[in-house]
């Protein structure tokens, strides 16, 4: 394979990636805020007892789990297989996972676009968002989460059945909240693709898959399929995103995600496809952000980092087109 | 425009926007100008290094049944490299009784009275009490100093271990 421009600055993207994170290694712990230490807990009690545990070490023990498993069943195995402790394991896996986001973000704006070029530039926009940064930083099962989202959607743009099937399966396992999105992603575009049998069907059986794995594992974990007495929802646990959490985005992925949002739906080129997933991650993502406005309140800046990945695909999009539109009128004021 | 000028140009303009991006992510200082980064402050560690040094000692001298008095990001540590129990920190998704928990973490780190600090830590059949030293505590009411006096009262509570960033206190039964 010759190495091409695109493969250098793709690399020197992903370097830019691994100098923020290098930090996570450089302390005596890991970042903490964010219950990173509780998940190191739990993956040294699954390594000690090599049984994933059924009940907490959490407020005093003793109660049943709510959490999924797959993320740290990932790093206790990966510690195990090592010989490493679980806590710098989490630290070592949170830069790999998060250079994989680096990668997913190239990969699936290029599907969606079909341009290598707006691949790099969400994957520039990634690494310049303190939002997408904050939560890729941070040893949590979120961290894979938003992995898993994009990694879905780019099986589903490119039909590849079993895949999104399995890996929106996975996805049940990784995180609520993550899984949340994805349906209601998968469920948005479905009912868009309704007058294509096919289609209604490539989006609509991950999204039955998924939400069937979750139900299994909260009956064996939790013994009932009832979500709404957990005390996130009993006392509304979230903040509300304000302009000034927004910002957080990123100053400068914001205006690009506006022109590219827009310049998205104006293309005439762009497959019908691509156009509705999009819509349907912004719409579904916007939505959970300001869940507040439903009188819901739960989680609201959460939900606010999966919209800003999709932010950062349109804005990838956004700033290609600006430079696309800067080359064409330099062109001609040379003229 | 020639082709050279056109390239720097576009360049130049990426250039602004990914210093723009790395001042918002990472701050910067110029003089007296001070902007702060937005994604620095999350990613500090917060509990001293003479509290992680501590979990190599519960983990030897401690059993699973111990339950330990700690505040959110204490009791994380201690769950993380110990696997033992604190009263508060971690999922509260499914705690039977996590605000109460929290309001009585609060509350023996603050009282003044040894007796009801105690009193507290046996209704939680909690067997020790991590007090750190070098910072306030956070058991979900926001951060907060502790009130250390209480716990030199060796009628309620027996020093078990201390370095410079923390104490362990076993509490008296």
């Amino acid at each position: 394979m010759r190495i091409k421009d695109r493969h250098i600055l793709l690399f020197a993207i992903i370097c830019a990636a691994l100098w923020y994170r290098s930090p996570i290694l450089e302390g005596y712990i890991i970042p903490t805020f964010g219950n990173t230490m509780y998940h190191v807990g739990i993956i040294r009690k699954t390594m000690e007892t090599m049984y994933y545990p059924l009940y907490e070490l959490s407020y005093g023990g003793g109660f049943r789990h709510f959490y999924v498993p797959a993320y740290r069943l990932l790093i206790a195995s990966l510690a195990r297989t090592s010989g490493i402790d679980p806590m710098p394991r989490s630290g070592i896996m949170t830069i790999v996972i998060a250079v994989f986001i680096v990668l997913m973000f190239y990969s699936l704006a290029y599907r969606i676009y079909d341009n290598h070029y707006v691949g790099l530039c969400a994957a520039l926009f990634f690494v310049l968002s303190p939002e997408l940064t904050i939560f890729t930083s941070r040893a949590l099962p979120q961290l894979l989460g938003l992995f898993m989202i994009p990694l879905t959607l780019y099986f589903v743009i490119k039909e590849q059945r079993l895949l999104s099937v399995l890996v929106a399966m996975a996805t049940a396992l990784t995180h609520q909240m993550t899984l949340l999105v994805l349906a209601l992603t998968l469920l948005l575009y479905s009912i868009l693709q309704l007058k294509d049998r096919d289609k209604f069907l490539w989006a609509f059986v991950p999204l039955l898959a998924a939400c069937a794995t979750y139900g299994i594992w909260q009956l064996y974990t939790m013994q009932t399929l009832d979500i709404f007495s957990i005390s996130q929802v009993k006392y509304h646990e979230g903040t509300i995103v304000d302009w000034k959490l927004f910002a957080r985005a990123g100053l400068v992925v914001i205006p690009f995600s506006v022109i590219g949002f827009i310049r998205t739906f104006l293309s005439a080129h762009m497959p019908r496809d691509h156009k509705l997933l999009m819509l349907s991650w912004f719409v579904v993502t916007l939505l959970l952000t300001k869940n507040e406005l439903f009188g819901v309140s739960i989680f609201m800046d959460r939900f606010f980092t999966f919209l800003v990945e999709c932010m950062v695909i349109f804005s990838g999009f956004g700033l290609f087109y600006s430079l696309n539109y800067l080359d064409g009128v330099l062109n001609k004021v040379g003229t | 425009m020639k082709k050279s000028w056109k390239n720097v140009l576009i360049i130049a303009i990426l250039f602004v926007l990914v210093i723009a991006g790395v001042v918002q992510l990472k701050g910067v200082s110029v003089k007296d100008v001070h902007i702060e980064g937005q994604a620095d402050p999350w990613l500090v560690p917060l509990v001293a290094k003479g509290e992680l040094d501590a979990t190599t000692w519960i983990k030897e001298n401690t059993s699973f049944e111990d339950r330990f008095v700690a505040d959110i990001f204490g009791g994380e540590l201690i769950m993380g490299m110990t696997t033992r129990i604190p009263i508060v920190g971690g999922d509260w998704a499914n705690a039977p009784n996590a605000a109460q928990n929290m309001a009585d973490a609060e509350k023996i780190y603050l009282t003044t009275s040894s007796s009801e600090a105690s009193s507290l830590c046996k209704e939680h059949n909690c067997t020790y009490v991590f007090v750190p030293l070098q910072r306030q505590i956070h058991a979900g009411y926001g951060w907060k100093t502790i009130e250390m006096d209480k716990f030199s009262d060796t009628n309620y509570f027996e020093l078990a271990y201390e370095n410079r960033d923390v104490q362990v206190y076993r509490v008296v039964y």
